[in-house]
This record gives C-alpha cells, structure tokens and sequence, in this order.
C-alpha cells in the first residue's frame, strides 16, 4: 500500500538503453523534461510507461509531474502508434467539401476511430483541424505524403496502397 | 516598509507582500479559493479581483500582485463585486449542487461565497463533470466532480509534502486534478490535500458522514504521537472525537499535519478501550471496582516498598510523569523508575546532558529554515518525526538550505533536490562524525574563538587519534574524500543545525552518538545561536518532559534493563507499568516474557488491554490525551497545553487521578490537590521550567532555554558488524506509526496494518523474491516472520523492519544491539 | 325598572343555536377534518423503497426544539443515507421547519393529529414508523 510511486515494479517490459541514453544528453540541461520526453517519444514513437518512472528517478521530477505534462502537449503519446499515421482534415474548407464522409470511408475501412491505432500498428487515424493547404480540400495527409481534392474511392485507393507497404 | 491604501485604510506591509497580506493586515477580507498561508501565491481562482487606481480600474488579483508605494486599492466596488458573482457562477457551471450529502458542506469556502454573494441562479448552463469517484484507498477519497481546479492540493503535496502525487491532467475543458496515469491515490496519506481542499472534492474517509461541521465542538490541543509537538483541533461530538480540524493558523507548523496525527485520533474513542479496573482471578482478569483495584495495588506496592520499580510511558503529560516520580521517591522510597527502554533517553539524560549541560537540544525547529546547512543523521527523520520532516522539505525547496544525509539507508529525504546522500554501512555513525570532527581539527577549522571557553578540547584531539578519514572511510563504506569535504562543508558553512532522531527503534542512537554530534557542533562553534546547533528529536509526545522531570533513576535506582533483570532475579517485588508496552517495545522478547511472568505483583496502566496488560495481576483504564489536560513539552523544549475535549471512556480515570488515588492510599494525603498544583511543584523543582505559569503557556506554549555548560567529551565508535552470509537488520519507525500506541489509530492501520522487511532489489533477487512472500528472520535471539517489502531504499546486504508491531514483533530478533546479524530464509 | 326585551333577546339567540349546526363535534365517533396546509404527525416520504433523506443533517439543525436525531451512513454505493431517523414529539412543537429546511423533499408533515399514546417510549418516532406508507 504505501510503495512510493517510483518503486512501483512496470509490468511493460521494455529496453530502457535508448531512454537512459537520451537523459544522458539532456541532464546537465536546465529545463530538460521537455526535451527528454521529446527524446524518448522519438526513439519509441510513444512514451512508454516504464521510461517515465526512469525519467522521475534520474531528473528527480515526480512522476505525476511528467505525466500531467505528457497529457498536457498533444505531441505526447502514451499508446503505441501506427506505423503510418492518417490525418484527415476536417477544418472548414475541407468540411464544406464533405470531410466528413472520408472520415468516416476510413472508419469503415479500418475499423478504427479517431485518435485510435488499428492492432496490427499499421495505422493510427486522427481528425484535425487544419493541414494548412485549403485549396486542396478535402485533404488527406499519410505520413509526410498529401493527398487532395479526396474521394471515397481515393480512400480504398490509399489503403490498398499503403497495405503494401514494408512495417519497418 | 510600503504605504498603501486599501478601502480608505492606510496600511504599511513589508516590500515583499503582495495586495492580499496587505488587506489581511489592515483586516479587510479579500474573499479567495486558491490561497493558503502556507503555500506560494497561484492566482488561479479569480475571486481575490480587485481595482487599483493606478491600473485605471483593471481589475487584477490580490493574491499575486505585489505592493507597491502609494497604491490606492478597492476591494468591494460594485464592478468587483459583479465580477466575482460571474467567477462563482462559471464555478457553480461544473460544480455539482450535491451539499446535503457533501462532507464539506458548513465548511466549504465555495458555499460560503455563493452565499455571500447571493448567487442564487446561474446564466449558463452546461453539463457537469462525469468523472469516477477514486474509493480504493482508504483514508481520502477523491470525488473530482466537486473539483474547482484550485490546485492547492497538488502545491501542498509539492511544496510542503514533496510527495508530489498530483498533477493536473490534459488541458482546457478536459482538465482534471489527477495522479499518476490518472489512477487511484497512492501516497503517504499525510492528508494535507484533503485539509486545504476549499470544497469536497477530497474528504477524510474515516470522517466521512460522521457528522456536519457545525455540529462539532472544537477543541484545541496538541497531538499525542511524536515529539514534534504539533498543535491539533479536534473535532467533538456527542462525547467522541471524530476528526482533526484543519486551522493555517494554528501553531508554528501552520496547521501542517502528518497522517498519525491527521488521522490517527480515534485512540481517543476507540471501542477498544479498557473502560473497567481488572483484576486477575483464578488465572483470568475480571472486572473490579475501583477501590478493589487501587487497595489491591496499594497493598502490594507497600509490601514491596523500596523493591518496588516503576517504567512510565514519556507519553503521559508532565503532572503525571512528576507524581508518578512522587510515588515512587516518596511513598516508596524506591528510585527504580524509567522509560523507554533506558537507551532510548540516553542521548538526552546521558549525552547531552554531559556534553551541553543540559538534557535537551539546543536548537528549536524554527532554527532549521535559518540554517545554511542541515546534517540530518539518518533519513528515518522523516519518518520519525514527520512535520519537522516538511519544515526540512521547505528549507531546502524555500530557503535553499543545503541538506547533507548521513544514513544507512536512502529515504524520502535523501529524494530531495540537491540533497547529498552519504550512504554508510550500518552502524558506524559514531566513527563517522568523529572522522568528520578529525577533519575539522585537522584542517585547522575549528571555531578557536569559541571552543576556548570548552573544556576537554585537548582529551577530544587525542580520542579522535585514530579516526582520520582514511581510516574510517574503509569501516563505513563511504570515501576518505567524501568525508573531507562534508566536514569542510559543515564547518565552512555560516550557520547549520544537526538532525539526530532517537527512540525505541533506534538501539545505536544513544549517548556515544549524541555526544560526537555535539562535539562536531561546538568544534565550529555552530550552538547557541540562530540557526545552529543540535537538534535530539526524542520519538514521543513528552519524551523531552520525561527527561526534564528526571524519569530515570538518578539515586542509584535501577534503570530499565535492571529492572527487567531484577524482575527475572526477584529482586523487583513489584512492578508498576504506566503505559509501557515493554513485550513489544522493548528488545528481546523472550527475556522481558520471562521476567514479567516471574515478578510478583505486575500492574498496568493503559488504554487498551496490551499485549502486557494481559499479563498483569492488576489492569487499570487510564485516559487518552483527549481526556485530559496537563502540558507536554515538545522536542525544542516547548511547553504546551493539553486540553480536555471529552470526558473519559467508561470508568476509566486520567493517570493524575490514579496515581494520586494511590499516593493518598500509600501516605493518607494526596499529593497535589489538583493540576496547577503539580505543574506550580514542577515549576519550583525544575529550574528549566522555572517561572512558567500555566497561563502563561497561552494557546502556542512557551520553549525554554537553560545555560549551556559545553564541554568536549571522546567518544569511540564501535567497529560495524559484519559476518558472511548474514543480513544487517536495522530497526526504525514506519511513517505511519509511532510507538505501539498507533496500532490503536485506525487511520494509521488502514495504510500500514502489518509489520514487513523491507530490503533492496539486488537481495531480493538473490533471494528469487518476487512480491511480498513471507520471509522468517533468524538472530542469535530468535526469529520472526515477516511480509517482504522490496524497495530502492536498503542498500545490498541491509534490511529494515518497523518496530511498532505486536502482530509480528521485531523485538524477538532484537536484542538492544545498534545491528542485529540476521540470517532470512523463506 | 324591570323591562323583559333583553330577556327575551337572550332567550331568542338560545332558541335560534338549538336550531343551527353544533359547533361541537361528537369525538372520537365523529373526528375533525384538518385543513390542508395542518401542520401533524411527520412523514417521511419514500422512494425506490426506502426514504428518501439522504441525511443531510438540516433538519437537527434548524430544529428550534432539538427533538431530531439522524445519524448517516455510507451504503454499498457510496451514497448517504440515514442510518437512524427519529423524532421525539414530546419535544416537537410542530412549527414545520424542518420541512422547510429539507433540500430533497423527504419530509412533509401530514394531517395525523391522534398521537396519544400510553408510553413516553411510543412518542419517540423511529424512521420505521415516520416512512410514509401509503
């Protein structure tokens, strides 16, 4: 009952290198939560819990700290993400051009929400609010790669395309 | 000093206060959810909005803006007030109107002002929070829906606590006061949160539906488990006290409490309290009368006179430690008296009594913010002595005070920031400080100028011969350098105070270790003035009282461990117990078994039937700190008082009455015919004390200070114990407890019900440990079986267990050894 | 001088009540029929089978007689209710604000005036007997 927080034995196993090696960088650095946790999530593509208890012991910040800072910024995942990460914009310009049926064309198609990873870890599928390409509408980003003017035929098109991708 | 005015009223504050400390000085009210004394300005809740002229009527908030010369403040315009309405509104828009079976209802500062401000409809409309209801520990549940986003539970946590348990999670609408990966509270359960929460999103669950706050009677006093002396309110109803009472402005702690005194108080109306004199019958205690009971005690005590001996719990309040000395000097004649355990007064009665001239501290806990450097030997300081614990934690985080640890194990103070650790092998603290002292002469640091006027300089050089750094450094595990510069530290250092907790728990922290940390004082010349000197923290409510009245033999009585002994020889007749659970307190079980069971007369005197009491020929009920009043004096030596709040339980009688019933008995007169008697007797007889008037105490008590007479005395370290294969058990204080008398405090049994061994990860995996399996410790003296506690805290090869429990009694290992070698198997 | 009108006058406001309804009622055969807004006997109202306090203490509180006793307790869901819920009508003045003072609607006083009882112990009215059992 009384085991402080950072005794608390992680059940998720994980490598801790990578983790140790980005505090590394970063300890003798005057504010440096956010750049280690910045670290962190580039090596593992999410915060994993266990590199959280590490980082409250080895910068001595408690770990409800990191985690309000974690939930705070958007950057911050705590869940595994997708390998290729969908966002779908449903700001003006694109919900007046019917965002609102791609998203859903992907919903069906994948069987995931928004915000959600499918189990495979293929794809993670997120809402936003703006891609900052309006005349494009309605748009589609996967990775780094845009598509425009979207239809729910170009949805089936993107999928079976980037089902063939490599996982790594 | 800054002139304003604020309301027409002139006030002038210091330069540092802000609009806020300014009004409250000139007594106008600034009505506010986010504030508490304790704790840095936020500026979260807006209701502390008000006009300053030179702002040209903006409106800003009192609580962080700073004063400055000439300001001219409105605190109640008509704008302002408007605005405050909208502030409670939009709180009220998430709040839940769910008062009537809200625990804080009647003393919730949200409906307070709602009422105040006669906000009695609402312009928006919105949906309340759904947030789940965290009931899974069992002292505070938090019910975020009723949460106003002050934060001041997750700045006490972190500011004064250090535990650091919550957090706010997400952002904008979604935020919530939260914990770690939002799951339920797991923390020290000190219960600060909960005493600063402004409305009822976080509740005392052992209070919870107990009564309204209106309904209880408040009663000042102070808290009866460590010798920190903290100030308490209690909270009475109908005869029974159901909570503490949160008052910032109560006591030098500010209200601050730790979770035995939070919420440890039902030893005061326990079910479980002797309520009837027992007498044993036939092989069994039956229930008596009074008089039965006490011509029975009287009757033996007389047969035994001069053989008769007495161990008194430093629980019991300075009138009844003073007669209980009366008893037995006078009506007696027998100078066999004592308490805790003997060793655990040693410090005091033995070391500084010798080396200060006097048996007590010399420093106050207000030194300890003052300081430039705090030595805390030991980490258990914490755990000993929680709420000096949160003042170490605000003179490190506020004050920048640098913390050094001397300690056998890791804690929560060696996890603050910045503090240096010096990690020994157990048992060679002694070596330790003379190492450092030896530095300190070596180095040519030595205050000259005041240990001119100390004696024994000359005889400390020569018994610290041996004790260079280097050599000691191999003994304690720690480097020959490390020490150097923690000596040229502390003597470099303006002004520093040293921490040494002492108690039951603590067999190595006698006179030998108090005497080389006053040496190491006076050295520097760091006593007897602001922010220095050395701090004894004796582990009971009135152990410094127990020392100052001469509860030990000081005519060549027997002391605790020959009173055990004459008990076994038959040479102690007749054995008096006040309170004492010596079974379970005291070291080695099976002896103390052996002699209680041999002497012929055993009375006790407790609140509860014990684990001795059950083996007594006479038990007699005795009151609870919340039934009596009297005065304790604290760990600085301050004398406060006790207060009644509740009449006692049952039959049972104050231990003035009992021991007084008995002293008139033994002689035809009572000793004193009341309280102030006693306490003008103590006054007269101990010149400390001298001059103290019981009103003169007033609600904050009064330290008292006695000359010094310092003077240097050798002291030798013993060489730490080690054999191959074998553990080195410590023993100590668990946070939650203190003493065997909080294993009657609910609150403190709901967090830590059970005794456990607590040990470091690289045993437990030599051991092929994995969770709390039970282990069997064996000594030389015998063995225990405990609950297996794996932690960051014990280094390899050492072990911890709390000494507290009756259930699993460490004192069956123990044998009064600073170091017990114990083998553990599973 | 003697004149018979008053006499007659006072004979005559006789003979006209032996004609009119008696003021009177023929208690306990026939039994007065309170007004609507009568202040008797408490009841506490019900809902999903038990009462419907959530023991709020403002009643004791308000109470200018003291004649309530409520103790709370927590149930399995973690909600208030009143573990003990009594009232003792020899201490009761009737004045009706501890129905005001309820915030939920579980107390209304009814129109029971009949409350004479052969024991002190019966005017001590448990939660059991206070439940509106309608």
């Amino acid at each position: 009952m009384s085991n402080a927080p950072a005794e608390q034995i992680e059940t998720e196993e994980i490598d801790l290198a990578a983790a140790n090696h980005v505090i590394d960088k970063y300890l003798t650095l005057p504010g440096n939560l956010m750049p280690v946790l910045q670290g962190i999530q580039d090596e593992y593509g999410y915060v994993p819990k266990p590199t959280i208890a590490l980082v409250a012991e080895r910068l001595n910040v408690y770990p409800s700290q990191i985690y309000g800072v974690l939930t705070f910024y958007a950057q911050f995942h705590l869940k595994p993400r997708g390998r290729y990460i969908i966002r779908v914009c449903v700001g003006t310009a694109c919900h007046v051009q019917g965002a609102e049926r791609i998203v859903e064309t992907f919903f069906d198609k994948l069987h995931i929400g928004h915000a959600e990873t499918s189990p495979d870890l293929r794809y993670t599928f997120e809402k936003v609010a703006c891609l900052g390409a309006c005349g494009m509408a309605p748009l589609a980003m996967v990775n780094d790669d845009t598509f425009g003017k979207m239809t729910v035929q170009k949805v089936e098109e993107i999928i079976a395309e980037y089902n063939k991708r490599p996982m790594k | 000093m800054v002139n304003l005015t604020i309301d027409d009223k002139q006030v002038s504050v210091p330069k540092d206060a802000t609009i806020f400390d300014a009004a409250k000085a000139a007594g106008i009210r600034i009505p506010i959810l986010c504030h508490d004394k304790k704790l840095h300005p936020f500026g979260g809740c807006r209701m502390c909005l008000v006009e300053v002229e030179q702002m040209k009527g903006r409106q800003i908030p009192a609580c962080t803006t700073p004063v400055t010369e000439g300001m001219i403040v409105r605190t109640q315009t008509d704008d302002i007030i408007k605005a405050r309405r909208m502030v409670l509104e939009l709180l009220l828009l998430k709040h839940p109107i769910d008062c009537p079976v809200c625990d804080a209802a009647g003393d919730c500062d949200l409906q307070n002002l709602t009422y105040e401000y006669k906000v009695n409809s609402n312009r928006f409309q919105d949906e309340k929070f759904s947030h789940s209801i965290d009931y899974e520990n069992p002292l505070i549940e938090r019910d975020m829906n009723r949460c106003i986003h002050c934060g001041k539970c997750a700045r006490i946590c972190d500011e004064i606590v250090s535990f650091g348990a919550y957090t706010f999670i997400s952002r904008g609408i979604e935020a919530k006061m939260g914990t770690q990966f939002d799951g339920p509270l797991n923390c020290e359960f000190c219960g600060s949160c909960v005493s600063v929460c402004p409305v009822g999103a976080l509740i005392s669950r052992p209070f919870k539906f107990k009564a309204r706050w209106w309904a209880l009677d408040k009663v000042k006093t102070v808290c009866s488990y460590c010798s920190t002396g903290c100030n308490l309110t209690l909270g009475v109803k109908d005869n029974k006290v159901l909570t503490t009472i949160y008052d910032e402005n109560q006591g030098w702690h500010n209200g601050q409490l730790c979770v035995r005194g939070r919420f440890g108080y039902q030893i005061a109306s326990s079910d479980k309290r002797l309520t009837t004199p027992l007498i044993r019958k036939n092989g069994k205690l039956e229930a008596a009368s009074w008089d039965e009971a006490l011509t029975l005690v009287a009757q033996n005590l007389k047969k035994a006179g001069a053989a008769a001996a007495g161990l008194v719990t430093p629980r019991l309040t300075n009138e009844e430690l003073y007669l209980f000395k009366k008893l037995f000097k006078d009506a007696l004649g027998s100078d066999s008296i004592d308490h805790s355990a003997g060793y655990a007064h040693s410090a005091l009665t033995a070391g500084a009594a010798e080396s200060l001239g006097y048996p007590a501290s010399s420093a106050t806990i207000a030194d300890i913010q003052k300081a430039d450097l705090l030595l805390v030997v030991k980490s258990d300081a914490y755990e000993t002595h929680p709420v000096i614990g949160f003042e170490i934690n605000l003179g490190v985080k506020r004050k920048d005070v640098d913390l050094r640890i001397v300690s056998d194990k890791k804690g929560k103070l060696t996890k603050l920031p910045k503090a240096v650790t010096y990690l020994h092998k157990p048992g060679c603290e002694v070596s330790l400080l003379n190492a450092l002292a030896k530095t300190i002469i070596d180095e040519n640091l030595v205050d000259a100028a005041f240990t001119g006027g100390v004696a024994g300089l000359d005889l400390l050089k020569k018994g610290l011969e041996g004790y260079t750094p280097e050599k000691v450094a191999d003994a304690c595990g720690i480097k020959a350098d490390a020490i150097k510069t923690l000596a040229r530290d502390y003597a470099k250092a303006g002004k520093a105070v040293i921490l040494l907790p002492i108690g039951l728990g603590y067999p190595g922290h006698g006179k030998e270790l108090a005497q080389a940390v006053i040496n190491l004082s006076l050295l520097t010349g760091k006593i007897g003035k602001e922010g220095c000197g050395v701090l004894i923290m004796a582990e009971k409510n009135n152990s410094q009282g127990a020392v100052d009245l001469g509860l030990y033999p000081t005519a060549g009585g027997k002391d605790a461990g020959a009173i055990i002994d004459g008990c076994a020889a038959g040479t102690v007749k007749a054995l008096y117990l006040a309170g004492e659970n010596p079974l379970v307190s005291y070291p080695n079980q099976q002896k103390i078994a052996a002699a209680l069971a041999k002497v012929e007369f055993l009375v006790v005197q407790d609140l509860f039937l014990t684990e001795t009491a059950a083996k007594a020929h006479v038990v007699l009920p005795a009151c609870s700190f919340a039934e009596k009043d009297g005065t304790y004096t604290s760990v600085e030596r301050r004398v406060q008082r006790v207060n009644r709040a509740i009449k006692p339980m049952g039959l049972a009688k104050s231990d003035f009455d009992i021991l007084n019933a008995l002293y008139t008995a033994l002689t035809g007169n009572a000793a004193y015919a009341n309280l102030a008697e006693a306490f003008t007797a103590i006054t007269a007889a101990v010149p400390a004390y001298k001059g103290l008037t019981l009103q003169g105490l007033g609600e904050n008590g009064v330290v008292v200070h006695t000359p010094s007479k310092p003077k240097f005395v050798a002291v030798a370290g013993a060489a730490p114990r080690a054999e191959e294969g074998k553990f080195a058990l410590l023993t100590g204080s668990a946070l939650y407890h203190c003493g065997t008398m909080s294993l009657h405090g609910e609150g403190p049994m709901h967090v830590c019900p059970e005794g456990y061994l607590e040990l470091g990860r690289e045993d437990a995996k030599a051991l092929k440990l994995e969770g709390d399996e039970l282990l069997t410790v064996t000594s030389a003296t015998g063995s225990v079986k405990l609950k297996a506690k794996i932690g960051l805290r014990m280094p390899q090869g050492v072990v911890f267990a709390p000494y507290h429990f009756a259930a699993q009694p460490i004192n069956s290992v123990t044998a009064g050894d600073a170091v017990t070698l114990v083998t553990i198997s599973r | 001088m003697f004149t018979p009108v008053p006499l007659i006058k006072g004979l005559l406001i006789t003979l006209k009540h032996l004609f009119m309804k008696p003021v009177t009622l023929q208690y306990p055969d026939e039994k007065v029929a309170p007004f609507p807004r009568f202040r008797g006997l408490h009841a506490l109202n019900v809902s999903h089978n038990r009462s419907k306090c959530v023991a709020c203490y403002l009643c004791p509180t308000v109470c200018p007689a003291k004649c309530i006793t409520v103790e709370a307790a927590e149930d399995d869901k973690h909600d208030k209710y009143a573990s003990k819920y009594e009232i003792d009508l020899l201490r009761c003045i009737f004045c009706g604000y501890c129905v005001d003072a309820c915030p939920v609607d579980a107390l209304k006083m009814t129109s029971a005036y009949e409350l004479a009882s052969y024991k002190r112990d019966d005017f001590v009215f448990t939660q059991e007997r206070l439940l509106d059992k309608r």
